[in-house]
């Protein structure tokens, strides 16, 4: 039961006629960073426009830290929304942008001035703060999306896609931003496709494919909670300086199902039912100094691997 | 008991912080509308009645202006009949409103006003006033402009004593206030066309047909039309020609509370649709 500190999802779905948007979804988000992921058209973005109440459910309901979405003069002072749409008010500057909307919240002048400011600040976007946004870049548009969803300091952030277009530097930047705001205690949901992104910035990650929720939970842990995927063969690399004579006494074990060299002679891939076992029977052989071993872990235990074995191969994200 | 309502509040209406929220989106319309080519197209019509007015007040042929020779009321009120009321009034409404919210929702950029902690309905009635206010002071202007245009042969000492001591006075605050009201009418109406229709060409053509052929229409259909009750405010009646079904004016009264009304329940259909509408920018 929610306390009115979470997202709430409850058995909601969307169809646009016939067609799926999202089916049956349920979850409670809570604070900090959090991280739908799924390819294009599986609905990650009619999620958050759910949850921005600019669609509305054809089952079930959603409350913001308690708040209906039906109820967009009290979401909305808490609620900050960067959605996909690349399309900004004709003519309007970066700062007129943000400026203008946070009239909108019922702020003086002065309070508004301070807020666009910070905003523009936290995006790295006050050297272009006057000029029209027809004329930024991608990503300077993409910026200045997500300093009008901030700008008001809203307690739930949700954010579509907000990385893309951006270049390596601002990205990392942004990433940053987004750690602090979760760091102050909030709510920061984002979509991305790009996986390995997200496995590094999310505390909390949901797959959505088809428009199912196919797995949900922390990072680290998701691999483990997911009985389907730890039913996959786990893929293990080594480093040593022996790995064709290791690949041979691999195979001697019924849990290894796949030997793969590298192309560097250097190390090998294998995929095993049992990955305990199998590096006990390194550490072994290392400890009879059959082979010198630089390194050796799970290959595939990030998200990259959970969103493999949960999603259809045809879909898979970048 | 829902989600919701497990913890949420009902919020108490905070009147001053809605007064600013409502400040803040009137100017930010006006800003639209009056800063960028819309108000261009807008200016440039709202002129052209002044234009006529000049010619037929300067322009003298066989020695008369024709101001003098059919005397100014007649002229004016033709004028202002046919060309304001019948033409720019209506499709300089048309330009605006329709666009009020369709313009935004072709430009996708109507999500970021649903995304503000205001009721759809607040948002509705603030850019709509907001238009009415920016069309009403420019086709007013052209009003009170083109009227004094009527003087031109009487001179100023003749312009002022029939605005203060004769009808002029009456008869220019008539001309205002169905201009005003012609804004609020066609502005509400046009509103909630640009809800409905993607594109204006078949409703606004079919509307404007119906709106300039009221007088062939029996008694009750009149009553339907929005040109029936400002006409009966004009202060010089003008035959409707020999085809025209003719009634009786509605009482000033009537006329004005009813278009006030009419315009009100427009309004009112007009934010039912933007409370239940979803930001689906590829269907349109």
């Amino acid at each position: 039961m929610s306390d009115g500190r979470n997202i709430v999802i409850r058995d909601v779905s969307k169809f646009y006629g016939d067609v799926l948007g999202v089916n049956r979804v349920d979850l409670e988000i809570e604070p900090g960073i959090t991280s739908l992921v799924g390819p294009n058209g599986s609905g990650k973005s009619t999620l958050m426009n759910l949850l921005a109440g600019l669609l509305r459910p054809t089952r079930g309901e959603i409350s913001v830290l308690g708040l209906p979405v039906t109820r967009p003069q009290d979401l909305f002072r808490r609620f900050g929304y960067c959605t996909q749409y690349d399309s900004f008010p004709r003519g309007a500057t970066g700062w007129q942008f943000v400026f203008s909307y946070l009239l909108l919240h019922g702020l003086d002048r002065g309070e508004a001035e301070r807020l666009t400011a910070r905003a523009l600040e936290r995006v790295g976007l006050v050297d272009s703060a006057h000029r029209r946004i027809a004329g930024y870049s991608k990503g300077m548009r993409q910026r200045i999306k997500l300093a009008q969803a901030i700008a008001h300091g809203p307690q739930v952030m949700v954010l579509d896609e907000p990385l893309n277009g951006l270049d390596p530097m601002v990205r990392a930047e942004t990433i940053e931003l987004f750690r602090q705001l979760a760091g102050e205690g909030q709510h920061v949901l984002i979509s991305s496709h790009i996986l390995h992104e997200v496995d590094l910035l999310s505390d909390r990650v949901i797959l959505i494919s088809n428009g199912y929720i196919v797995a949900e939970g922390e990072v680290p842990g998701m691999r483990a909670e997911v009985e389907e995927v730890r039913e996959q063969p786990l893929q293990v690399f080594v480093r040593c300086d022996r790995p064709q004579w290791l690949a041979g006494r691999a195979f001697e074990l019924d849990h290894v199902t796949e030997v793969q060299l590298h192309d560097d002679g250097g190390g090998l891939h294998l995929r095993t039912r049992d990955a305990d076992r199998f590096l006990r029977l390194v550490a072994e052989l290392v400890a009879e100094g059959g082979v010198e071993v630089e390194a050796v872990g799970p290959a595939d235990s990030d998200l990259q691997a959970v969103y493999r074995y949960l999603v259809d191969e045809e879909e898979e994200p970048s | 008991m829902t989600v919701a309502q497990e913890t949420a509040t009902p919020s108490r209406i905070d009147w001053t912080l809605l007064a600013r929220q409502v400040g803040g989106l009137v100017r930010l319309e006006l800003r639209r509308l009056l800063l960028t080519r819309r108000a261009v197209i807008l200016g440039v019509a709202s002129a052209i009645p002044v234009g006529i007015v000049l010619l037929v007040g300067s322009i003298p042929i066989g020695g008369q202006t024709v101001l003098e020779r059919f005397g100014n009321r007649i002229v004016y009120e033709t004028i202002f009949e046919t060309v304001f009321l019948g033409a720019i009034l209506f499709f300089g409404c048309l330009y605006v409103f329709f666009n009020l919210f369709r313009g935004e929702i072709l430009e996708r950029s109507l999500h970021y006003l649903l995304l503000t902690p205001l009721r759809r309905e607040v948002v509705v009635a603030a850019k709509y006033a907001a238009a009415v206010a920016a069309v009403a002071v420019l086709f007013m202007a052209s009003t009170v402009f083109s009227y004094m245009l009527i003087y031109l042969p009487v001179g100023f000492s003749g312009a002022v004593e029939d605005l203060t001591a004769g009808p002029g006075g009456r008869h220019l605050v008539a001309y205002l206030g169905v201009t005003l009201l012609a804004c609020i009418g066609y502005g509400s109406l046009f509103t909630l066309v640009g809800m409905v229709f993607r594109n204006p060409i078949i409703p606004a053509g079919a509307l404007y047909v119906w709106e300039m052929l009221h007088f062939l229409l029996p008694p009750a259909l009149k009553k339907l039309s929005v040109i029936h009750y400002l006409k009966g405010l004009l202060p010089v009646p003008l035959s409707d020609g020999p085809f025209a079904v003719v009634v009786e004016p509605p009482p000033p009264a009537v006329s004005v509370l009813g278009l006030l009304a009419f315009a009100a329940v427009v309004l009112a259909a007009t934010a039912l649709i933007i409370r239940r509408m979803e930001i689906r920018y590829t269907e349109d």
